[in-house]
C-alpha cells in the first residue's frame, strides 16, 4: 500500500481486508467455543417448537407473530365484544362450548396456519376452551393468547373495530 | 489540531472496541437482539451476530492503532448510519426490544430518542475521523 494511491482505492482495499479478518476471526473464535452458534439458524421455526411446547404466548410473542404475519389470529369473543375492537386481521369465531354446532365454523380454520386464540383477558376461559377444542379437531399449531384482548390494548398494540 | 485528529480517532477507535466486549463474550444473548430487531431474514441473523462484533473489534483496534484507519473510520461510519435507521426504525413503530448496542442484557438499554441522539453523535465523530483520513491521504 503505498501513499500515492488514489484514497477511493485505499478506502476499499482497507476496508475489505478489515471484513475479511473480521469474518476471519469470527469464524475461528466460533469454531473453537464450545457453545458456538450455527451459521445457520431456522429463528422463526425455533420460536415456533418453543411456543408449541408451551401451548400459550405472552403480549409481545403475539405481538411478534401478528407483525410478521406468521399466525392467524382467533376471537372467540361475542360478535358484540368482536366489533368493539379486536386485533387487527383477527377472525371472528364466537364460541360457546355448550353449542356443538360450532364444530363445522371451527373447521372452516386453515389447519396449516398458526392460530392464535383470545378473548377478554386473564380471566376469561374462552381461549382456552376454544385452543383445546380446536386441538381435539385436529389442529396442530393452536396457540392461547392468556393475556387477551386487555393485554394486547394496553401493551399499546393496534387495534381495529368496526364502529 | 493533529493532536485533536488523534485523540478523535483513539476515542471512536475505543467506543467500537467498547461495544464490541459484551457482544463477543454472549453470541448467543446478541443472536437473540438481532433476531428481536425483526429487520434481517431469519437465515442472515447469526452471521450477522458472529461477525459483527468482530468487525466493531478489528476497526476498533485499527483506528486505535492508527492502521487501516482509513477503511475502518468509512466502515464504522457505515454501521454508525445502519445503526441509527435500524434502531430509528424501531422507535417510530413502537417495538420496544433491547438495543443490544454496548451491552447484551435485555433490560440494560431500551431503546429511545436519546439513544438515537448517542448514535447521532458517534456517527459525527466516525465522519470528522473519516474527512481527515482521507485527507491525510491525499495529502
Amino acid at each position: 500500500m503505498t501513499m500515492s494511491r488514489h484514497p477511493a482505492l485505499a478506502l476499499c482495499g482497507q476496508a475489505l481486508c478489515l471484513l475479511a479478518l473480521a469474518a476471519l476471526l469470527a469464524a475461528a473464535v466460533n469454531a473453537w467455543r464450545p457453545e458456538g452458534l450455527p451459521w445457520r439458524k431456522d429463528w422463526t421455526a425455533a420460536k415456533m417448537a418453543a411456543f408449541a411446547a408451551l401451548g400459550t404466548v405472552d403480549v409481545p410473542q403475539a405481538y411478534d407473530l401478528w407483525h410478521r404475519g406468521e399466525a392467524l389470529f382467533v376471537d372467540a369473543r361475542s360478535p358484540e365484544g368482536f366489533a368493539s375492537g379486536h386485533i387487527p386481521g383477527a377472525v371472528s369465531v364466537p364460541f360457546d362450548p355448550t353449542q356443538l354446532e360450532n364444530e363445522e365454523r371451527l373447521k372452516a380454520l386453515p389447519m396449516d396456519r398458526t392460530l392464535v386464540i383470545y378473548c377478554d383477558g386473564p380471566g376469561c376461559a374462552l381461549s382456552h376452551e376454544l385452543a383445546e377444542m380446536l386441538q381435539f379437531l385436529g389442529y396442530k399449531h393452536v396457540l392461547a393468547l392468556p393475556q387477551g384482548i386487555a393485554g394486547w390494548r394496553e401493551a399499546g398494540y393496534p387495534m381495529e373495530s368496526e364502529q | 489540531m493533529k493532536a485533536a485528529g488523534t485523540i478523535a480517532r483513539i476515542v471512536l477507535g475505543l467506543t467500537f472496541i467498547l461495544a464490541s466486549y459484551h457482544k463477543l463474550l454472549n453470541p448467543a444473548a446478541f443472536a437473540e437482539i438481532v433476531y428481536n430487531y425483526q429487520l434481517l431474514p431469519d437465515l442472515l441473523v447469526n452471521p450477522v451476530a458472529l461477525v459483527l462484533p468482530f468487525l466493531e473489534l478489528t476497526c476498533g483496534l485499527a483506528l486505535v492503532a492508527g492502521r487501516l484507519a482509513l477503511g475502518a473510520a468509512a466502515i464504522v461510519a457505515g454501521l454508525m448510519a445502519v445503526f441509527m435507521a435500524a434502531l430509528g426504525y424501531n422507535v417510530w413503530r413502537g417495538l420496544d426490544v433491547a438495543c443490544g448496542c454496548f451491552s447484551t442484557a435485555a433490560s440494560a438499554e431500551p431503546m429511545s430518542p436519546a439513544t438515537l441522539a448517542r448514535d447521532g453523535a458517534i456517527l459525527l465523530l466516525s465522519l470528522v475521523v473519516f474527512v481527515r483520513e482521507w485527507r491525510i491521504r491525499r495529502s
